[in-house]
């Protein structure tokens, strides 16, 4: 099956920020992420995912880019997706609440695969 | 520029971006309110003040939060209009004075004048506007907006008229010729032609901001007009709100709709009962959406058309409907678009029959029927128009 995720990962600087973003590839995703800094002082993952067609994942990005309006304080490419001030637990917890509330056809990528690295969706994938 | 301190605690002048700058200035109001380029949400503004009035001076600062430096380059300071030859003055005009040259006017539409004068108020009359001429010792004020006004306002007897215009009379010599005419007679006169044809240009379709439905909508409300004022009871029984832009649960954003939708009445021409339960319909199963229109317009459609044919839709129905469409599709913007998608492909692979549906509301609202047949069954619905295995 052929799925999107829409993927919430802490600033690995240490920043009280996160990105919020969706992908149709995640592990081309992480490898990009991955790039800049070495395994050793940062290991590329998603700290929470959920899944679903890639029509309903853009919807919930769209969604929840009008909810975190304010708490994205920068526009233009590498900024629109950081959220300040709010830790993933906060942002995960208003991600539920949309989904709840929109009735959105998507399921959050199981705790045993979290965070998500290459490794671990690799595991999941074959799960789907 | 302000200063701000960075993660390693260092002081650095750091500019806020735009957005950093509207939520801090925000930041400041009790009730915080929409700033957008297209609309900054003064009704929510108001709410900071303690009898609703805004000064100007706050709506000002707001709106140069909102531009975010892009007026900086526009920007003057003491300029005083009085007295200045190149600034409209104001002044009460006879009939015989005033004219109109088509070289820079549009052609005259006597339904426009019909309109006015149907709805004429005397406290509600826009100040025209035109350029003054002496031609051979002749006055001359040339109309360069609101001659169907001052037609309108020659019906109903006015003998004075009420101008704000420019005397290119007046004007100094040296900002004719700054502007590339000559600086003779004829010069004086091709500058005033040209100066209202620009004005008139500007601000019949350069700058004309038309009056958006929700503006209308919220004038019309505040000011107690009575089907705002049902369609308002009606929108927070639902526990909707009145919004520019779908940003929140329950934003109502399709005035112009739910009109239409408000004006479907019963056989005994109550209106409003079948949008009430639509509306009801989109946010109880939905709670956490604005108001789809494709989803309450065909609800409203199918409420009406079961009460015209004496069909009963029970209590139940609705979370029968509701649960279907959850169940198959989630989010009811998707139920929506998955319908028309699959009226679409019925209709290519000649899969249903039935009267062809151009219109999206239409083919929701078959779709709605269709499911719950497929779906639930129960009771009897109206018939579909088209029927297809969605």
């Amino acid at each position: 099956m052929a799925v999107s995720i829409f993927y919430i990962f802490a600033d690995p600087m240490g920043d009280k920020a996160c990105k919020i973003g969706i992908s149709t590839k995640p592990e081309v995703r992480l490898g990009t992420y991955q790039n800049s800094v070495s395994a050793r002082s940062h290991l590329a993952c998603f700290n929470r995912a959920w899944y679903g067609t890639s029509k309903v994942i853009s919807k919930l990005e769209l969604t929840a880019k009008t909810e975190f309006d304010w708490e994205i304080e920068r526009d233009g490419r590498g900024h629109s997706e950081w959220v300040y001030d709010m830790s993933v637990d906060d942002i995960a917890t208003k991600i539920e609440a949309i989904i709840n509330g929109f009735h959105y056809k998507v399921n959050p990528v199981p705790k045993q695969f979290l965070p998500m690295t290459v490794e671990k969706y690799k595991e999941w994938s074959t799960t789907l | 520029m302000q200063l701000m301190t960075n993660r390693t605690g260092r002081r650095a002048l750091v500019k806020l971006t735009k957005k950093q700058a509207i939520k801090k200035w925000l930041g400041q109001f009790k009730s915080p309110f929409d700033i957008k380029d297209d609309a900054i949400d003064l009704r929510t503004m108001s709410e900071n003040y303690s009898n609703g009035i805004i000064p100007l001076e706050d709506i000002h600062q707001t709106v140069s939060v909102a531009a975010g430096g892009a007026l900086d380059s526009d920007i003057e300071h003491d300029y005083n209009p009085e007295g200045d030859k190149t600034s409209p003055q104001f002044k009460y005009v006879e009939w015989d004075k005033l004219f109109l040259w088509t070289l820079f006017q549009r052609d005259v539409a006597p339904n426009h004048i019909l309109k006015i004068i149907r709805s004429f108020l005397r406290s509600c009359v826009s100040v025209p506007m035109a350029v003054k001429f002496t031609i051979d010792g002749k006055e001359y004020y040339c109309v360069w907006d609101g001659h169907h006004t001052l037609q309108s306002m020659r019906f109903k007897g006015y003998n004075k008229f009420p101008i704000w215009f420019i005397d290119i009379d007046d004007v100094d010599l040296a900002d004719i010729e700054n502007a590339g005419f000559a600086g003779d007679d004829q010069g004086r006169i091709e500058y005033g032609v040209w100066l209202a044809g620009r004005n008139m240009v500007n601000i019949n379709a350069k700058i004309k901001r038309v009056l958006h439905p929700y503006d209308q909508f919220m004038i019309e409300r505040d000011t107690k007009d009575a089907r705002a004022l049902a369609m308002t009871n009606i929108l927070n029984k639902n526990n909707c709100t009145p919004k520019r832009h779908a940003t929140m649960a329950g934003a109502f954003t399709q005035i112009k709709s739910g009109i239409e939708c408000y004006e479907l009445a019963d056989a005994y021409g109550n209106k409003g009962q079948f949008w009430d339960r639509a509306l009801n319909f989109n946010r109880s199963n939905w709670p956490g959406m604005h108001c789809v229109l494709e989803v309450f317009r065909p609800m409203t459609y199918l409420y009406q058309l079961a009460n015209t044919q004496g069909l009963v839709l029970d209590e139940h129905f609705d979370t029968e409907l509701a649960n279907a469409l959850i169940e198959r599709y989630g989010d009811a913007e998707s139920a929506q678009e998955a319908i028309k998608d699959s009226y679409e492909i019925a209709i290519r692979d000649k899969q249903g029959s039935g009267n062809l549906l151009t219109v999206h509301k239409d083919q929701v609202l078959a779709g709605l029927i269709n499911i719950y047949n497929q779906d639930v069954g129960r009771i009897a619905l109206p018939p579909a128009e088209y029927i297809w295995k969605v």
